[in-house]
């Protein structure tokens, strides 16, 4: 009875810092991006809706080598596509990778982007590509917003 | 490679005396409305608030429904609008220090009180003018074009050799790489800027290649000033060096007298000279980045935009061309430049 007693209190500060962990772990741990939420976005892309969603594409913006620092840049810019109907046609989910020291070459290989990557992406940014009739897609993807993922950057389409 | 390195150390050295004396030198954030950011001389974003400070390397980007206004220690007021970038930085060292006022995108709205020192320099990515306790309004069109607007005071506009003067309600557009326009008077009702930026874009639209080799005639002036650099800051390096292996066996003498005398003569002087040269060098790199930033990125996003999968012949020429003025921007900005200033 008197062991129970003492066990009982153990017992539940060990399920406490267990819990703790995993959720501290949870908080730490670089987002994923999932294929699903990817391909809903490439979805919003083609049908015109990104400009539309407050918050989805925040400053500073990469666009290529380019860095759009205006928000009203970054809305021209999804307004001015989906005025010349872009659309990702066949798009395909390739990859999603955490990033890495070189990853802004996949945008380009320049004092630009590698002090934007140094500068305004962080653990959460995911670098997705995506391959479309047009040709391969790089995005820079966030947590969600709006149930979309934030998008960061767009390059393409690189032949 | 190894003069790059000690430039670039030379560089991060005097940024660090610059971020001291800095430190005196801020503008107060008085008022905002809507979304404010200011951009750290380190590139970091913070959100302006009332009582925000500004310091010399930091820039106020408003957002679409943002405005700011600030206030610099004399009493002068700056008011910038909506989607804009105005940013604050000086050139010049010690006693020739003069504060830089740069519209960088969007339109801002000077009044400004009698310096004590220097009259601060106003800028954009076409011009620099000097004022004289004047109130006036600048507005830096996306293609890099600049329209000046004197509402008091006197204001020297000057670019590309040739210097314009306005007076009370006059104005004068500045196209990129050329010399400021004819001077016109002031319409009662203040300029729309959104409508002149518009027909400034939709006349970059009509002529792309034409719009981005003004920029590129804006930009081969900083080029030539970086390279007539070159030699006085070897020259002054080197006479920083020699003055700096000379003070060795005068201060081991322990001398005083003699030690103050070659400071005061010789050492301090040399550095002065050295700093003033650095300062000019990152005041051309800094310009010509600035251009880069806001100017061209602007022009490829409108172009990219409007032809993200197919392009006519003029669209592909652009792209040709922008991508030979970046190659050309990494070779010569670039090495003048260190990450804090991205």
């Amino acid at each position: 009875m008197t062991i129970r007693k003492k066990v009982r209190p153990l017992a539940l500060l060990s399920a406490i810092l267990a819990v703790s962990l995993a959720l501290l772990s949870c908080a730490s741990a670089p987002y994923a991006q999932k294929e699903s939420s990817v391909l809903k976005l490439v979805d919003l892309i083609n049908s015109g809706g990104v400009g539309e969603i407050d918050g989805l594409t925040p400053t500073p913006f990469a666009l290529d080598g380019e860095t759009l620092y205006l928000d009203s840049d970054v809305a021209t810019y999804w307004a001015n596509l989906k005025a010349a109907s872009f659309a990702l046609t066949d798009a395909r989910f390739v990859s999603a990778d955490h990033l890495k020291g070189d990853s802004f070459k996949a945008f380009a290989d320049s004092f630009d982007m590698k002090n934007f990557f140094e500068k305004y992406t962080g653990k959460d940014t995911s670098l997705v590509t995506i391959d479309a009739k047009e040709g391969r897609y790089y995005f820079l993807l966030e947590r969600k917003v709006a149930g979309y993922p934030k998008v960061r950057g767009m390059k393409g389409p690189v032949q | 490679m190894k003069h790059s390195v000690k430039r670039i150390a030379a560089v991060a050295a005097f940024a660090a005396f610059a971020c001291l004396y800095a430190a005196a030198q801020k503008a107060n954030v008085t008022y905002v409305e809507g979304v404010a950011n200011i951009k750290s001389s380190s590139g970091k974003l913070r959100v302006a608030d009332f009582g925000s400070q500004v310091a010399f390397g930091e820039s106020v980007i408003t957002g679409k429904d943002g405005q700011a206004e600030l206030k610099l220690e004399n009493g002068s007021t700056i008011r910038v609008a909506q989607n804009s970038v105005f940013s604050y930085t000086n050139v010049g060292t010690g006693s020739d220090s003069r504060q830089v006022l740069a519209t960088t995108a969007g339109k801002v709205a000077y009044k400004l009180n009698k310096a004590t020192g220097k009259s601060p320099l106003i800028q954009s990515n076409s011009m620099v003018a000097g004022v004289r306790g004047t109130e006036f309004t600048v507005m830096a069109g996306r293609d890099g074009t600049t329209l000046l607007e004197v509402t008091g005071g006197i204001v020297d506009v000057e670019s590309q050799g040739k210097q314009v003067t306005l007076v009370k309600d006059e104005g004068v557009e500045v196209t990129p790489g050329q010399a400021p326009g004819a001077k016109y008077t002031r319409p009662g009702k203040e300029l729309d800027f959104s409508s002149w930026n518009k027909g400034k874009i939709d006349g970059f639209l009509a002529d792309p290649v034409a719009g981005l080799a003004k920029i590129e005639t804006q930009l081969a002036g900083y080029q030539k000033a970086l390279d007539e650099l070159k030699k006085p800051f070897e020259d002054t390096t080197a006479a920083w060096k020699k003055a700096r292996d000379d003070y060795k066996p005068i201060l081991e003498s322990k001398d005083e007298a003699a030690i103050k005398k070659f400071q005061e003569e010789t050492l301090f002087p040399a550095q002065d000279n050295r700093s003033a040269v650095i300062l000019t060098i990152r005041y051309n790199a800094l310009n010509y980045l600035s251009v880069r930033r806001f100017v061209m990125s602007n022009m490829y996003m409108e172009l990219k935009s409007r032809y993200p999968t197919s392009r006519p012949a003029a669209v592909e020429t652009f792209f040709k061309n922008y991508a030979a003025m970046l190659a050309k921007y990494e070779t010569v900005a670039v090495p003048e430049l260190d990450k804090n200033d991205y």
